[in-house]
C-alpha cells in the first residue's frame, strides 16, 4: 500500500478498534474522536445488519437434502 | 432430525479428513447470519442476497470434504467460497453494484441523523445509494468486518493485505464515502 504515513496508520488503527469494540460489543471500547461523522457513518452501516429470514432459514435447511 | 424450532437443525455430519467431523447444521448456525450479511452488503438487494447465501451454503456443502484444517478455519474456508459466489454473481449477471436494485435500502425504516452533512438526516437508502461510487474493493473492505463481522486478521487472511492495510482501506473507504455523501455522491451517474 502507498504513501501510508504514520499518523493515518495511528488514526486508522485506531478506528478499527473503534469498529472491532461495537460488533463485539466491548465492555471498554476504545475511544475515536477525530470525526464523528466516519463514527455516525459506521454506526448506520452496522445497524443495518439483518437477521436471516425464515425463508432462508428452510433452504439452508433442506440443502443436505436436496430439496 | 427435525428441530424444534424449524430452523437449522437437520444434520448433516461429513467426515473432511482423518477425525475431522463438520456437522453442516452448526456450520450454519455460526455462520449464516455473517455470511447473508457479507453478501447483503456486497450486493446491496436483501433477494439477490438471500438467493447467493443458499448457493454458497450448498456450495460448502458440496465441497465440506476439500476443506483442511491446516490451511485455516472452517469460517475463513467458509468465506473464500462467500467471495466467490459474490464475484460469480456479478460476472454471470454481467452486473456491476450501480444496477442492482435497491429493496433493502428503500424498503428500511430507520433514518440515520448525523451531526453534520449539511445539518440534514442522512437515510439508509441516500447511504447505500451513495455505496455505489466506492470501487468494488473499498466496498469488500466495508462488508467484511461490518457485515460479516470478521476481524482485522480474517480480513487480513482473506484479501493477503499486510498487517494494518485493513484499517487504512477501511478508513480510507468510510472517509471517501463520507465525502461522497457531502458531495452529493448519491446524485450521480
Amino acid at each position: 500500500m502507498d504513501n501510508v504515513s504514520e499518523s493515518e496508520q495511528t488514526l486508522a488503527t485506531r478506528f478499527g478498534r473503534w469498529i472491532d469494540d461495537r460488533l463485539t460489543g466491548a465492555s471498554s471500547p476504545v475511544e475515536y474522536g477525530e470525526s464523528s461523522l466516519e463514527r455516525g457513518l459506521a454506526q448506520a452501516l452496522i445497524s443495518w445488519r439483518d437477521e436471516p429470514s425464515a425463508g432462508l432459514l428452510r433452504r439452508v435447511a433442506a440443502i443436505p437434502h436436496g430439496t | 432430525m427435525q428441530s424444534e424450532s424449524g430452523s437449522l437443525s437437520r444434520a448433516a455430519d461429513v467426515e473432511v479428513s482423518g477425525d475431522l467431523v463438520i456437522r453442516f447444521d452448526e456450520l450454519c448456525r455460526a455462520n449464516l447470519a455473517r455470511v447473508f450479511n457479507y453478501v447483503r452488503y456486497r450486493v446491496l438487494n436483501t433477494v439477490v442476497a438471500e438467493d447467493v447465501t443458499a448457493d454458497i451454503f450448498t456450495s460448502a456443502f458440496e465441497n465440506l470434504n476439500s476443506y483442511r484444517s491446516e490451511r485455516g478455519t472452517v469460517s475463513t474456508w467458509l468465506f473464500t467460497i462467500a467471495r466467490r459466489r459474490v464475484a460469480d454473481y456479478f460476472r454471470r449477471s454481467r452486473r456491476s453494484v450501480d444496477s442492482v436494485p435497491l429493496e433493502m435500502a428503500l424498503s428500511e425504516s430507520v433514518h440515520i441523523y448525523f451531526e453534520k452533512i449539511g445539518a440534514q438526516a442522512v437515510d439508509a437508502a441516500r447511504i447505500v445509494q451513495t455505496m455505489k461510487h466506492l470501487g468494488d474493493h473499498e466496498r469488500e473492505v466495508i462488508a467484511l468486518p461490518v457485515g460479516a463481522s470478521l476481524s482485522s486478521r480474517e480480513i487480513r487472511d482473506q484479501l493477503g493485505l499486510k498487517p494494518g492495510n485493513v484499517d487504512v482501506i477501511l478508513h480510507r473507504s468510510l472517509t471517501k464515502l463520507r465525502t461522497l455523501l457531502i458531495e452529493g455522491g448519491d446524485s450521480r451517474g
